[in-house]
């Protein structure tokens, strides 16, 4: 009885496909689209997507509120989440350099603590789900490449990581800029100099992270480990680096870690020097070498290379297991 | 299409030094076919070297005119593969799932959600289809995953295992459904090591054991010819089986006192002449056929010797 019915749907609904096939890309995008769009449907990224919103309304409209100059409440508050550090340091620097430095201040690592810990948990669950559910054998039985899948599932982290870092640079450039009462011309200069920078830090900020998760994922069938582990590099590698740089006196302290390695590289980007700004926000003198920056560089594109290098041998050593 | 769908030469997997399945030649002209074999015996093996989800160690093979390794994206265009595991992605509904593995075959997003709904109506997965596949029976994952391999029109499919887990309707609706998808004109090559599944399904069976091939012929062909053995009964069938295998009768066992010989059509008159001229006494002189799982096992057991 059933069989008939199902027989009978086979031939009435039965629509042809003309069989005209889009390409590679219409297919990386999909897997992107999909993939992220599937994430939202988690309540944990929901509410961490709500965190980091709610963080972001109080970060502007403490800065409207209060003014530029007089933020000193909730350094607790900011300290945890690494963003929006306050700008105690306003009143000294005020003048031609300020916007710059509340702005650098303002982006904080341009990464709070709620935007690794959703990242880790959106990229962790990609590729590890699909090899502990051997979901990797359907991708594959359609004609794509292993390298398509990756760079597919590596788009669904980047909807996030661009999210969560080019939306709040973006609202807090141009709050600043209105505050500040900035003319057009002044504008369109720190548009080119200061904000598509701050953009570019933002994605070397994404791109570290993305991968790191990524490549942690595509190690472990255990999502949760990755998020565990991802959310502890940041305090981690803080601490690390304090006991390096205070205890042991290392030279390059702050090779140790990756948040203050990544805001060395926002500060040069966008122009403020990077000796200047933690000497203006941290109550010891930091002696930071003129290269720095250069050396962050190196750094961090040799971490983000050696991840991409363990995701894609990962990922080829894939045999299909079932 | 072109005329063979499948031609496999030589085609040989090895996992590291583990065999999966080795110089397996055969050509399938469409219609059905069944791979049978018990669990190792290199089925699975033998689909994802065919549509080039596994690099080949050795030889090569043909889907619908395209070279597994070289052409192996064509192919899966032209395909619908149906694995053996669960594969499904968690944290989608039904009708996602479907829609996604469409569009990832290239189809754009409308068509590949039409085609979803009307193969998830296809295969009998109503309302359920709105629900995240975590929450599925064993029944319903089958079914998903038959309509993912349909979504996208293949001329070609290939069905691993496709009644596991299934209760004894659920088993009938599938292989209905796959009857039904061949009287539309779909080739199928079916993998089973259900002997059943394949019958009530497939015109020619291809039987694998350890990784090799052992037949490969039109169902009926094969059964006919090697499923008939005689049963005999005589009053001393020790002696009786010397004086057979002397007299130059290979296929004889003896199981319980009762002796078991292959053969064709001249085996009864030859026996009674032989008890007669040695004077035994004949007590039972049977003509039978295997069921399809004794002729499996002799197969298998003919195989190791
Ligand atoms: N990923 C793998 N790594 C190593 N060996 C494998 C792998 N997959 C299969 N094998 C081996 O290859 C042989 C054939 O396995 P295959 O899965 O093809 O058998 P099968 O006929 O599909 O069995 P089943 O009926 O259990 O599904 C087995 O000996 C198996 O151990
Ligand atoms: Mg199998």
């Amino acid at each position: 009885m059933e069989s008939e019915s199902t027989s009978q749907i086979y031939s009435l609904g039965y629509r042809k496909w003309e069989k005209k096939f889009k390409g590679t890309i219409y297919r990386i995008l999909t897997i992107a689209l999909v993939e992220a769009k599937t994430a939202l449907g988690s309540r944990i990224v929901k509410l961490l997507i709500f965190a980091r919103v709610a963080i972001l309304v109080i970060g502007i409209f403490k800065l409207i509120t209060f003014g530029i100059s007089g933020i000193t409440f909730m350094l607790s508050f900011d300290a945890l989440f690494g963003l929006m550090m306050s700008p105690t340091f306003l009143p000294i620097f005020a003048g031609k350099t300020a916007f710059l430095k509340v702005f650098a201040a303002m982006l904080g690592s341009q990464f709070s603590f709620f935007d690794v810990l959703l990242i880790g948990w959106v990229g962790s669950s990609l590729i590890s789900n699909d090899r502990e559910y051997n979901s990797i054998t359907l991708y594959l039985s359609r004609p794509i490449r292993k390298t398509e899948y990756v760079i597919g599932k590596y788009g669904a982290v980047f909807i996030y990581v661009l999210s969560f870092t080019w939306v709040p640079t973006t609202l807090y450039f141009f709050t600043l800029e209105i505050l500040m009462e900035r003319s057009f011309s002044q504008i369109a200069f720190d548009i080119v100099s200061v904000y598509f920078p701050a953009l570019l830090s933002g994605l070397i900020n994404g791109l570290l992270i993305m991968t790191l998760v990524l490549s942690l994922s595509s190690i472990t069938k255990r999502g949760l480990y990755v998020g565990m582990l991802t959310a502890a590099i940041n305090p981690l590698s803080i601490l690390f680096s304090q006991i390096m740089r205070n205890v042991l006196g290392v030279d390059f302290w702050y090779l140790f870690s990756l948040p203050i390695c990544l805001k060395i590289i926002q500060l040069f980007l966008i122009g403020v020097s990077p000796s200047d700004y933690f000497a203006s926000t941290q109550e010891t003198a930091i002696n930071l070498s003129p290269i720095s920056a250069g050396i962050c560089f190196l750094f961090i594109g040799v971490l983000i290379l050696i991840f991409l290098y363990i995701l894609i041998r990962q990922i080829r050593k894939l045999e299909l297991t079932e | 299409m072109p005329d063979v769908i499948i031609e496999a030469k030589n085609l040989t997997k090895f996992y590291g030094p583990i065999k999966g399945i080795e110089s397996v030649d055969f050509e399938f002209h469409g219609g059905t076919l069944g791979i049978l074999g018990p669990n190792g015996s290199g089925k699975s093996t033998m689909i994802k070297c065919l549509i080039g989800l596994l690099n080949i160690t050795e030889g090569e093979s043909y889907v619908l005119g395209y070279n597994s390794s070289k052409d192996a994206r064509r192919i899966r265009q032209l395909i619908g593969y149906m694995p053996e595991a669960r594969c499904i992605p968690l944290d989608m509904d039904g009708i996602s799932v479907c829609t996604y593995f469409g569009r990832l075959v290239g189809m754009p997003k409308a068509d590949a959600m039409q085609r979803a709904h009307e193969c998830l109506d296809y295969v009998g997965l109503k309302e359920q289809r709105y629900r995240k596949t975590g929450t599925y029976s064993a029944g319903m994952i089958q079914r998903l995953k038959m309509a993912q391999a349909l979504v996208h029109d293949p001329d070609l499919l290939l069905i691993d295992e496709p009644t596991n887990g299934l209760d004894p309707v659920g088993r009938e609706e599938m292989l209905e459904l796959i009857r039904d998808l061949n009287r539309n004109g779909k080739h199928i090559l079916l993998s089973s090591h259900i002997l059943p599944d394949v019958e009530e399904t497939c015109e020619s069976t291809l039987i694998l054991s350890e990784g090799h091939l052992v037949k490969y012929g039109n169902l009926n062909d094969l059964l006919t010819k090697d499923r008939e053995f005689y049963k005999i009964k005589v009053n001393n069938p020790e002696t009786f089986y010397e004086i057979l295998v002397n007299d130059g009768m290979m296929e004889v066992s003896i199981k319980d006192e009762i002796l078991i010989i292959q053969g064709d059509a001249d085996v009864p008159s030859k026996v009674i002449k032989l008890a007669a001229s040695n004077n035994f006494q004949l007590m039972l002189l049977d003509r039978e056929r295997y069921t399809l799982e004794e002729f499996f096992v002799e197969l298998m057991k003919s195989q190791d010797i």
